[in-house]
């Protein structure tokens, strides 16, 4: 291919929304970057969709407005796209596509890494097992997060992923203050407040020299986004894989993503799938998502937290979905929580974590917690049941055990779920609380948790009622007098 | 009393049986339902409306429990006094520990974005250093390179170049783009190419370019161009020499 | 004649190539510089339409295309069980010994090792006449597994001329030559195969005997038999790669091969790392012995999913044909029928729904017909079976979508799972209304015989509750539970234990992973007498109140985690014990009533 290199076109036969097609091509092959001036000398990049019979489609990653037919070069440079890496883009800021964004040079690289990755096989990876203490009892305690994981927030508008990712970022990076963690952000068609509040919270944890940030901003181009993505996980696996780091990526938002997908699908006039999006919607997500995980015979991982927003919060539509079948879990937050004023308003039923079981227990967090866990999403799960019956049929419809699920489910959400933005409360903690809310239940509910657990942290509740009784005794007893 | 029970379960049991009973007594359960505070389970409807005794029993209970409750009540008015006694002293104690522990918190997370933020940027005043640095280098070679850069070499160099640009753009109309100082070597180069390849009709263009070096290779319907100019070639290296550049600044090499 | 042609035209997965008039329909070729593997799906004049299984990327018209003059094959012999492959069937740990952690592009490797040495033992005699796939000598390939050499099902009948003695032979060895009416044929311990083609068998019997998988809710409510074919549907997260997995682990077959079709790489090193140290309950032998794994995950080239399934299934049907049980898993098979529709769409076709194309149910029904229970060719009789389980992945876990509404008219045991059931931990989610088994009563009679002659109306009678409860619940949704009747509480009791302590199965705890069928049947018994007591004692008068608090309960609830099956006797203790509180509180309660 590198003898394709430096060929100008100028014959372009038709330019519509992001694509451009140009004629007359002699040598240009699938995939190639390539480099368009427009009339007024404006440069921009675009990548080869498809080429043969003397045209290629070229998407434009700036967009299209400004160029014309006539007096647009396209320059084939003969390789795909690359980014320069080295260990200096660590504390640095680029553009959705991989350029400075920070006023400072490129970075003098190392080496050049084809933004769009290679599968990883399967039998090279080791299987993510480490447990990552993020401080938040509601991740650690249910949906526990490992290395190499790909964990994505389903969120709404509105609500307060960013604040929820941050803090995941800041508290996991304490554990190991070491210097081999780094945090890779990709904001994708995200508002600059957003962005910066992001930034902003690296900056106070004094995390921002060893995060790489990737700023692809609402009035950005919008098929940039297709590139910001692959340009963050080319440095992540750069900083886990060639410099042994634990990388936290954190892509936010993947809806906007997918549109952009989907905007440059509708111009190539594709037979599209549910509601517009391309039918290979899920095998590009996955190239994407698929770039977490460790490997074996080296130290770092990728560990990706992606965050979409549902739209309408319906978990249905088509990037929700076609994520959850993915990622390997995904964490869901609630609008009815969200207005209860509960941070953070993770629906722990609709969400889950599927190498938790991996990485918990003897000897990597507590022999008791994975039995705890599925207890709580019972416990929860029935307070919410007898919460909408209730609703219905009133309190006093309801069975006494169900009355104490009742309660169960206000306790889960006020002591254990809610939490405040700076606190890291240690798993010890985060399981203390989880047996205090599952004593207020009778031993006899609990049926997922081996009896030796039982004995150990179950607190039985008749110690508190013996004073209560000895108190009322005293009561009566001066009552009498 | 006891054979009372025990037939009153009976009946109970039997009118179970008899589904067309059942509406009656849903109706009863609605009407005692609405009425307010007495929320009795529906089955338990027949039994308080059938016998007065029952319904003794059920009041005897109900205050009963109520009387629990009171004293439950008392209970726990009597906890919470003392617990609001205990927790005024603690409060005050938390109240301090969280006032250090807060500043405590704050100064070290200033500490942090302090240490942080200067780490950061001494390196980023040591990269502008460097690229300013590496900057001069390549202005100086690129000077270098227009005086001096034309020896020997150059010649087959462009041949082949112009050889590479021809076959690139596949097309036998063709113009020639060159630097001022090039234009006779480039002419005479053409002729090279024209004797061993012919039906080739190629030209020298008329305009200026101050590249360094080298050729453009022009279809002449101006459709495609080939970039063969030594300002390209030396572009397309320039990471790699940025490299080797910064590598000798730093006394790495 | 090899066809030798040129690109014309590239976009992704598909590319199209001129020149190439002498190739035929699904013939491999090898495309561009670097010989990537393609495979040939339409031909129009001289162009051939091309789908490639490696990434096309700087791929390039003008380069060559070379046919080889072969349909896709795969190569069948001793050293395939305990690999892992791609869809086209190379293995990927030696091309991680070439390129490292990143699967790299055309990479050639062979699928088995060619230079390892097997001991052969020969089955046949010189001037034995012998058929086409009758098996001529057998090698150890796993401890757990001895492997036929058969003759190759496409050869004519003949007899054997020559045979190699007993001993060690790398597989490039003949082994023997077979005389037939085409002249000296040599037969060597391998033979390729073209993976969309069924390997033919002599007579197909019909499935009766259950396929064992230790999971209750399968084995007890909705059984799947050796040779049948079933599908598990469900949203994301509810559950089908761990049923899967689960099948893969603890079914009672002789081979299993698992299929990651555009699914997750981090599925597959579990199954790679955790299987060889899962120790096979019936042979204590690593459970790696026994399997393959064909592997194309959600990020590996498109083309290369939709083979994978045929890549696999062949596989299967080549242990079948040494007389084995094979059992297949297919996670899943709703990216294949992405595939289909991403190179359908590239190919323009006019599109059925949901831009599936028009053939995907025929594909589908194709490939659920190579399950099944045969009497494979030639000589001495063997009987094997395939089962085939499919995953399915339908989008926004709508079950009225394309590839689940096809896949349930060609399968007979159907595990619905539920998104609800998920959200709650009920685990495995599958839905005890929407499931159904086609096997049920052929199943019935192997468990009359191996188990117990009770299993079907405990069966039916614990079904009955589940049933009834649903109707309940309806009610209980409107007026609340505490406007039933004691007798109808109480099936909503008993019917949270049947869920509770049967239906519920926790794949990850180590005495639950797996029930035997005797464990099963005691569990379901112990619930049912629960009932019968529970029912008796209401008669007498006992309250409800006190029957559900009695204190045997949690023991029940907990008995499928808390006894392990080498323990089972602890299971009649406990419905010896549980038949005492009855008898107990029954004579309390009526002493005090009279
Ligand atoms: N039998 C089980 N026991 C315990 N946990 C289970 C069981 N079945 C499923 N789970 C839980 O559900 C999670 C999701 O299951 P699984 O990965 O099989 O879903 P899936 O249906 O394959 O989803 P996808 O379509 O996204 O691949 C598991 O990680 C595990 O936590
Ligand atoms: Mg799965």
């Amino acid at each position: 291919m590198s003898d394709s290199i430096n060929i100008e076109y100028t014959k372009i036969a038709e330019i519509k929304g992001p694509l451009m097609i140009v004629d007359g091509i002699t040598q240009a092959s699938f995939d190639e970057l390539v480099e368009i001036e427009t009339p007024d000398g404006e440069k921009r990049l675009g990548r080869v969709l498809e080429v043969g019979h003397g045209k290629a489609i070229v998407q434009v990653f700036e967009g299209t407005t400004g160029l014309a037919i006539v007096g647009t070069k396209a320059k084939f440079i003969g390789k795909t796209m690359q980014m320069p890496v080295s260990p200096e883009v660590l504390g640095r800021v680029f553009d959705g596509l991989g350029r400075p964004n920070d006023g400072l040079p490129e970075p003098i690289a190392d080496k050049f890494l084809d933004v769009n990755g290679e599968p990883m096989n399967p039998e090279q990876r080791e299987y993510p097992t480490s447990f990552i203490q993020t401080g938040v009892s509601v991740i650690d305690g249910m949906l526990t997060l490992v290395r190499g994981q790909k964990l994505p927030i389903f969120s709404g508008s509105g609500m307060p992923h960013n604040i929820l990712a941050a803090q995941i970022a800041r508290q996991a990076s304490v554990v190991g203050t070491k210097e081999d963690f780094a945090v890779v952000f990709a904001a994708i068609g995200v508002q600059y407040s957003e962005a910066q509040y992001f930034k902003r919270s690296l900056e106070e944890s004094g995390a921002l020299r060893r995060s790489v940030l990737f700023l692809n901003l609402a009035d950005d181009p919008a098929i940039e986004r297709i590139i910001t993505p692959r340009v963050a996980l080319t440095v992540a696996e750069y900083l886990a894989f060639d410099l042994g780091m634990h990388v936290l990526a954190i892509l936010t938002d993947m809806t906007n993503y997918s549109e952009a997908l989907r905007e440059i699908s509708a111009a190539r006039e594709e037979v599209p799938g549910r509601k517009g999006y391309p039918g290979y919607l899920y095998t590009d997500l996955a190239n994407i998502y698929e770039r977490a995980g460790r490997l074996k015979g080296k130290n770092g991982s990728v560990t990706q937290v992606p965050i979409l927003s549902m739209p309408a919060d319906d978990i249905t539509h088509p990037i929700p979905d076609l994520t959850g079948y993915i990622t390997e879990g995904q964490m869901v937050l609630g609008r009815d929580l969200f207005r209860k004023g509960i941070y953070p308003s993770v629906n722990v039923l609709m969400s889950l974590s599927r190498l938790m079981k991996d990485g918990i227990g003897e000897g990597k967090t507590r022999s008791d917690h994975s039995e705890v866990a599925n207890q709580l999403y019972d416990a929860y799960s029935r307070s919410q049941e007898v919460r909408a019956l209730a609703e219905i049929v009133g309190r006093a419809g309801l069975t006494g055990i169900d009355l104490k699920y009742l309660d169960t489910g206000d306790m889960f959400e006020n002591n254990f779920l809610k939490q405040n933005l700076d606190e890291n409360r240690s798993l010890e903690e985060t399981l203390s609380r989880a047996w205090e809310i599952l004593s207020a239940l009778p031993e006899s509910e609990l049926t997922k948790i081996k009896d030796k657990h039982i004995k150990q942290y179950y607190r039985h509740q008749n110690q508190q009622q013996s004073t209560n009784v000895g108190v009322a005794a005293a009561v009566s007893s001066s009552n009498a007098t | 009393m006891d054979h009372l029970l025990v037939r009153h379960a009976e009946e109970n049991n039997k009118l179970y049986e008899k589904t067309e009973l059942i509406s009656y007594l849903f109706g009863l359960y609605f009407i005692l339902y609405l009425t307010p505070k007495v929320k009795i389970p529906f089955y338990r409807t027949f039994v308080v409306m059938s016998s007065i005794v029952t319904l003794e029993q059920t009041i005897d209970k109900v205050l009963s429990e109520s009387q629990i409750e009171f004293v439950n009540k008392i209970d726990s008015a009597y906890n919470e006094s003392l617990n609001n006694l205990e927790s005024s002293r603690s409060n005050i104690l938390q109240e301090y520990s969280k006032i250090i522990n807060n500043a405590q918190k704050q100064s070290e997370s200033i500490k942090r974005q302090i240490i942080g933020a200067s780490k950061i940027s001494a390196r980023n005043k040591q990269l502008l250093l460097l690229e300013s640095a590496v900057n001069n280098v390549f202005v100086k070679s690129k000077e270098k390179l227009y005086v001096l850069g034309k020896e020997k070499g150059y010649e087959s160099m462009l041949y082949r170049t112009l050889e590479e640009g021809v076959s690139a753009i596949q097309t036998r109309d063709i113009i020639i783009e060159c630097n001022k100082n090039d234009k006779n070597l480039i002419t005479k180069i053409i002729n090279d190419f024209i004797k061993k390849n012919i039906n080739y009709k190629i030209a020298v263009s008329d305009g200026f370019f101050d590249f360094i070096g080298g050729i453009r290779v022009r279809s002449s319907d101006g459709l495609m161009s080939y970039d063969g100019t030594m300002d390209s070639k030396l572009e397309r290296v320039k990471p790699i020499i940025r490299k080797n550049i910064a590598q000798i600044l730093r006394g790495e090499e | 004649m090899v066809a030798k042609g040129r690109i014309i035209w590239v976009s992704g997965p598909a590319v199209k190539a001129d020149g190439m008039s002498t190739v035929k329909m699904y013939e491999t070729v090898e495309v561009g510089d670097s010989k990537l593997v393609g495979e040939v799906i339409r031909l129009t004049g001289d162009t051939a339409f091309i789908q490639v299984y490696e990434s096309t990327s700087g791929l390039r018209p003008g380069e060559s295309v070379t046919g080889t003059g072969q349909p896709l094959s795969v190569l069948l012999g001793p050293g395939i069980i305990g690999k892992i492959y791609d869809g086209i069937q190379r293995p990927l740990g030696e091309i991680a010994q070439k390129s490292g952690s990143y699967i790299g592009r055309g990479v050639h490797t062979d699928p088995v090792d060619m230079k390892k040495k097997y001991h052969f033992q020969p089955l046949v005699r010189k001037s034995d006449s012998v058929g086409s796939g009758s098996v001529i000598g057998s090698v150890e390939e796993t401890p757990l597994l001895n492997h036929s050499i058969m003759v190759p099902p496409d050869f004519k009948n003949g007899t054997i001329v020559d045979v190699i003695s007993e001993g060690d032979y790398d597989i490039e060895q003949v082994v023997a030559t077979l005389e037939t009416s085409d002249g000296k044929i040599p037969l060597k311990m391998y033979h390729k195969w073209p993976v969309r083609k069924p390997r033919p068998y002599t007579e197909r019997y019909d499935p009766t005997v259950p396929l064992i998988t230790g999971q209750r809710v399968i084995d007890t409510y909705f059984p799947i038999a050796k040779g049948g074919t079933g599908a598990i549907p469900g949203g994301f997260g509810t559950g089908k790669t761990v049923t899967l997995h689960q099948i893969a682990k603890w079914a009672d077959s002789k081979v299993v091969v698992y299929i990651g079709c555009g699914e997750r790489g981090n599925e597959m090193t579990e199954v790679l790392v955790e299987f060889p140290h899962l120790i096979d309950p019936r042979s204590n032998r690593p459970l790696m012995e026994r399997t393959v794994l064909v592997a194309n995950t959600s990020n590996m080239p498109v083309a290369a999913r939709e083979a994978s399934i045929y890549t696999g299934v062949t596989l299967a049907e080549y242990y079948r044909d040494m007389g084995l049980d094979v059992v297949l898993v297919a996670d899943s098979t709703s990216r294949w029928a992405e595939a289909l529709r991403e190179m359908s769409g590239r190919l323009e076709e006019m599109p059925a729904e949901e831009g599936y194309p028009s053939y995907l149910a025929s594909r589908l029904a194709e490939f659920y017909e190579r399950a099944g229970r045969v009497k494979a060719l030639g000589s001495p009789n063997r009987t094997g079976s395939v089962t085939l389980v499919g995953a399915v992945s339908p989008s926004g876990a709508d079950f009225t979508e394309p590839v689940t509404t096809h896949t349930i008219r060609f399968i007979k045991t159907f595990w619905a799972l539920d998104t609800r059931l998920a959200y709650s931990r009920h685990y495995p989610s599958i839905n005890w209304m929407n499931s159904y088994s086609g096997y049920l009563e052929d199943v019935s009679k192997w468990w009359k015989e191996s188990v117990s002659s009770e299993w079907y109306d405990l069966r039916a009678y614990s079904y009955n509750l589940l049933q009834r409860e649903d109707t309940l619940k309806e009610i209980v949704r409107l007026l609340g539970p505490e406007s039933l009747p004691d007798e109808e509480k109480l099936i909503l009791e008993v019917a949270r234990m049947i869920k509770i302590g049967i239906l519920q199965q926790n794949s990850f705890d180590k005495v639950d992973t797996y029930s035997s069928p005797e464990k099963q049947l005691k569990l379901v018994k112990l619930i049912v007498n629960y009932h019968k007591e529970a029912q008796k004692a209401l008669k007498e008068g006992i309250t409800l109140a006190d029957i559900r608090t009695m204190p045997i309960i949690p023991s029940i609830l907990k008995a499928k985690f808390e006894i392990t099956d080498e323990d089972i006797a602890k299971l009649d203790q406990l419905d010896k014990q549980m038949h005492e509180q009855f008898e107990k509180i029954v004579n309390q309660g009526v002493k005090l009533i009279v």
